[in-house]
C-alpha cells in the first residue's frame, strides 16, 4: 500500500509488487501514457497496457524474486536508485552438473511521476549474464537447415539433431517470453529439419493408403491428414501430417525418422507405380493468434478460407510455396514449405518483416504450449514400442480400410485391449530436465514412464505425459523417479487445457 | 569538487581518453565495474588497464549524460554510451547510467549500467558459422 505518492513510494511499491509477483497491484501504479525503457526489450514500450503486458510475462517466468534497493536518491518526482536483483528462472533447467540456472543481477533503476502515477520507468542492466553461457556445439556430420543464417541472426544458442538436421529449439529469450508471444502474438520457428517424404505417381494415394493407418479413400487435393505409420508388429514408427497439394502427389511431413527410406523399402515389392524421393523442401512454421494476420496480405491465395488441416498452392511474398494450416502450437498457426531451398530465406526475410507490426518473435517449436495441449511427437527409436492404441492415437486406425503395414498386429490390438495407455501427470515439486524417460513407481510395482514433462504456464505447475499401464485411473497418484529425486505425480487427462 | 562535478570530469576524461586525467580522480583502492570489461576492477592499476583497454578497442566513445540525482556520497546518473570498435562498421548507442561514489573528493567506486551483451570486447563474434559452407 503506498501511502505517499512520491517517486520513491512508488519506486518501492513497484519493487515490492514484482517480489510478491503481483502484476495487478503494478498495474495502478502506472499512468496510462507511461513509458518503460528496459535493455531486455528491442524499444521503448509505451502505454500502461503494454507495460503491464511486458511486467507480467517477466513475473509468469520467475519465482523466488528478491528486490534489494540499496542506494535510493529521491524527490518528490523523480527517484533514481541502485539494487540488486535475484530470482530463478521458470522453464531452464539447471546446467548439468546441478548449478540452477539463476536471474540475478544488480541495476539502476530510474522512475518519475505526474500525479502520483508512474510516467517513466528505466532500468539498467547488463543482459549479458542472463543469456545462455554457450551455445550447442556444432558438427559437420548434420546437415544444417536452410535458414540457418536466419536462426543465427535471431541468437539462436541451442539445437537439437532431427532428421539429421541441426534443428533451432533455443534462441536468447526466456520461456515465458517465448510462451507469451506464441499464445497472445505469433511466432516463427525454423523447422527446415521436419523432412517431406514424397509419394508421386498414379498410384500415390494407394501406397499412401498402405503405408499409413488412416483411410484416405475420399482424399481431395488440398486435404491434410494427421495420420501413423506403422511397423509390421504394429508399433508407431512417426506420426506425419500427410499432405496433398497435388495430384498424385502425397507428402509425408515427418518427425525424427528415417520416413524416406522405409517408404523406398516398402514401394519396392509393392507393385505399385510410386516414386519416394525427399524432395528439396523445407518448412517454417509461423504460429500464434497473430499467425492468420500477419500472412493475409503475404500470401497470394485467400488464407481466411483455408480450413483446419488444408494446405494450398500458392505464393508467399512472390515465392513458391505449399501453405498448410497445421503446426505444432496446438492453436492457430500456418506451416510455409517454400518449393526450393534457395528459397528459403528470401522467405524467411519477408516473414521477419510483415511479422515486425505483429510483435513476431523467432523461437524453437514451444514444448511448455504443445504439452499443454497434449501435442506431441513420436520417435520410432525411443518411443518404447507404443502403438496408437496405448499413444492415445486408436481414432488414426481404421482397421477396415484395407491392407496396411501393421494392420494385423493392430488388429490383434484392437480385439484385446491395449495394455497400455498414455496419461498426464499434474506433478508436485521441481523437476530436472528430462533427459531421458522416467520411471513411475506406485503400490503396484512399476505402471510405467514419464515420456514428457515442462512446466505449464497457463496452470503454474509441472505437467507431464506418461505412458502407463491401461490400470492407472483419473486420481491416481504415483511417484516419479527422476536424475535429481523423486517427485509426486497425480493422474489426469490430456489435454490439460483448452 | 562537488560529487556531480566529479562525475563531470570523469565523462570528460573518458570522452577525451585522457587516461591521467580519469586516474586522477579514483582513489588508491577505488572499484570500476563496467560490463564491457567484464569485471571489477580494483586499485588504479587494473583500472589504468581497463579503461586503456576500452580507448584501444574503440575507435570513439563518449558519455552523455542527461539527468542526474545526488545525496551526499552518491550521485547516480542516466545517459548514452555511443562507441565504435574498430571491428565494427557503425558506432551503436547504448542507454547508460552511473553510480559514483566519492570520499574526500576521490571517487572511490564508479559502477556503469548498460547491456553490454552485443558489444563485449574480447569473444563476442558471429554467435555461429554461415551457411555457406553447409547444404
Amino acid at each position: 500500500m503506498v501511502t505517499k505518492f512520491t517517486a520513491g513510494n512508488l519506486l518501492r511499491a513497484y519493487c515490492d509488487a514484482f517480489r510478491r509477483r503481483a502484476g495487478d497491484e503494478i498495474e495502478n501504479l502506472f499512468a496510462e501514457d507511461a513509458v518503460l525503457d528496459l535493455p531486455l526489450l528491442d524499444g521503448r514500450v509505451v502505454g500502461k497496457t503494454a507495460i503491464v503486458a511486458e511486467i507480467k510475462t517477466a513475473i509468469r517466468g520467475l519465482k523466488n524474486i528478491k528486490v534489494v534497493l540499496e542506494n535510493t536518491i529521491e524527490t518528490d518526482t523523480e527517484a533514481f536508485a541502485e539494487g540488486i536483483f535475484c530470482a530463478d528462472h521458470i522453464g531452464i533447467h539447471p546446467l548439468v552438473d546441478g548449478t540452477p540456472i539463476r536471474l540475478d543481477f544488480r541495476f539502476v533503476a530510474t522512475v518519475k511521476i505526474s500525479e502520483g502515477k508512474i510516467v517513466r520507468w528505466a532500468e539498467y542492466f547488463d543482459t549479458k549474464p542472463l543469456k545462455p553461457r554457450e551455445r550447442t556445439h556444432l558438427y559437420p556430420i548434420s546437415r544444417r537447415s536452410a535458414y540457418w543464417d536466419g536462426a543465427a541472426k535471431a541468437g539462436v544458442s541451442e539445437f537439437m539433431v532431427y532428421n539429421h538436421t541441426y534443428m533451432p529449439l533455443v534462441y536468447h529469450h526466456s520461456p515465458a517470453e517465448e510462451y507469451a508471444a506464441l499464445t497472445e502474438r505469433v511466432t516463427l520457428w525454423d523447422v527446415g529439419g521436419e523432412r517431406q517424404t514424397q509419394i508421386r505417381g498414379a498410384d500415390a494415394i494407394r501406397f499412401a493408403q498402405l503405408l499409413t493407418t488412416r483411410d484416405l479413400s475420399k482424399l481431395k487435393v488440398g486435404d491434410c491428414k494427421y495420420t501413423l505409420v506403422c511397423d509390421p508388429q504394429g508399433k508407431i514408427l512417426c506420426d506425419p501430417v500427410l499432405l496433398y497439394p497435388w495430384e498424385n502427389v502425397v507428402w509425408l511431413s515427418h518427425g525424427d525418422v528415417d520416413l524416406t527410406l522405409w517408404a523406398t523399402g516398402v514401394a519396392v515389392n509393392s507393385g505399385l507405380q510410386v516414386e519416394i524421393d525427399e524432395p528439396d523442401v523445407q518448412p517454417v512454421q509461423v504460429q500464434g493468434p497473430k499467425s492468420l494476420d500477419m500472412l493475409r496480405n503475404l500470401v497470394e491465395s485467400r488464407l481466411d478460407s483455408l480450413g483446419f488441416y488444408k494446405c494450398v498452392v500458392t505464393k508467399v511474398a512472390g515465392i513458391d510455396a505449399v501453405v498448410s494450416r497445421t503446426g505444432w502450437s496446438g492453436g492457430l498457426g500456418f506451416e510455409i514449405f517454400p518449393l526450393a531451398s534457395k528459397h528459403a530465406m528470401p522467405l524467411w526475410n519477408a516473414l521477419i518483416e510483415a511479422g515486425r507490426p505483429y510483435g513476431l518473435m523467432v523461437t524453437g517449436p514451444n514444448v511448455f504450449r504443445a504439452v499443454e495441449k497434449g501435442v506431441t511427437d513420436t520417435a520410432y527409436y525411443s518411443n518404447s514400442g507404443m502403438n496408437p492404441y496405448e499413444a492415445g492415437h486408436g481414432r488414426l486406425v481404421d482397421l477396415e480400410k484395407g491392407e496396411f503395414v501393421g494392420r494385423q498386429a493392430l488388429r490383434k490390438v484392437a480385439a484385446e485391449g491395449a495394455k497400455r495407455k498414455t496419461v498426464g501427470l499434474l506433478i508436485d515439486g521441481e523437476l530436472p530436465n528430462l533427459e531421458w524417460y522416467w520411471p513411475l513407481k506406485d503400490k503396484k510395482g512399476n505402471p510405467g514412464e514419464v515420456r514428457w514433462a515442462v512446466h505449464s504456464f497457463e496452470l503454474d505447475r509441472n505437467i507431464g505425459i506418461a505412458i502407463a499401464d491401461a490400470s492407472l485411473e483419473l486420481g491416481d497418484v504415483v511417484q516419479i523417479s527422476h536424475q535429481a529425486g523423486t517427485a509426486q505425480g497425480t493422474v489426469t487427462k490430456v489435454p490439460f487445457v483448452d | 569538487m562537488t560529487i556531480q562535478a566529479q562525475l563531470n570530469a570523469y565523462r570528460d576524461a573518458f570522452n577525451g581518453r585522457d587516461l591521467t586525467a580519469a586516474l586522477m580522480l579514483f582513489a588508491e583502492h577505488a572499484v570500476f565495474e563496467m560490463p564491457l570489461l567484464g569485471q571489477r576492477l580494483f586499485g588504479k592499476r587494473e583500472i589504468a588497464i581497463g579503461l586503456q583497454r576500452i580507448f584501444e578497442v574503440t575507435e570513439s566513445a563518449q558519455i552523455q549524460l542527461s539527468g542526474a540525482k545526488e545525496s551526499q556520497n552518491i550521485v547516480i546518473a542516466e545517459g548514452r554510451l555511443q562507441a565504435k570498435l574498430h571491428r565494427d562498421s557503425h558506432a551503436v548507442k547504448i542507454p547508460l547510467a552511473v553510480v559514483l561514489e566519492a570520499r574526500q573528493n576521490d571517487i572511490v567506486r564508479l559502477s556503469t549500467y548498460l547491456d553490454a551483451r552485443p558489444y563485449r570486447l574480447w569473444t563476442d563474434g558471429t554467435l555461429v558459422a554461415s551457411a555457406h559452407a553447409s547444404n
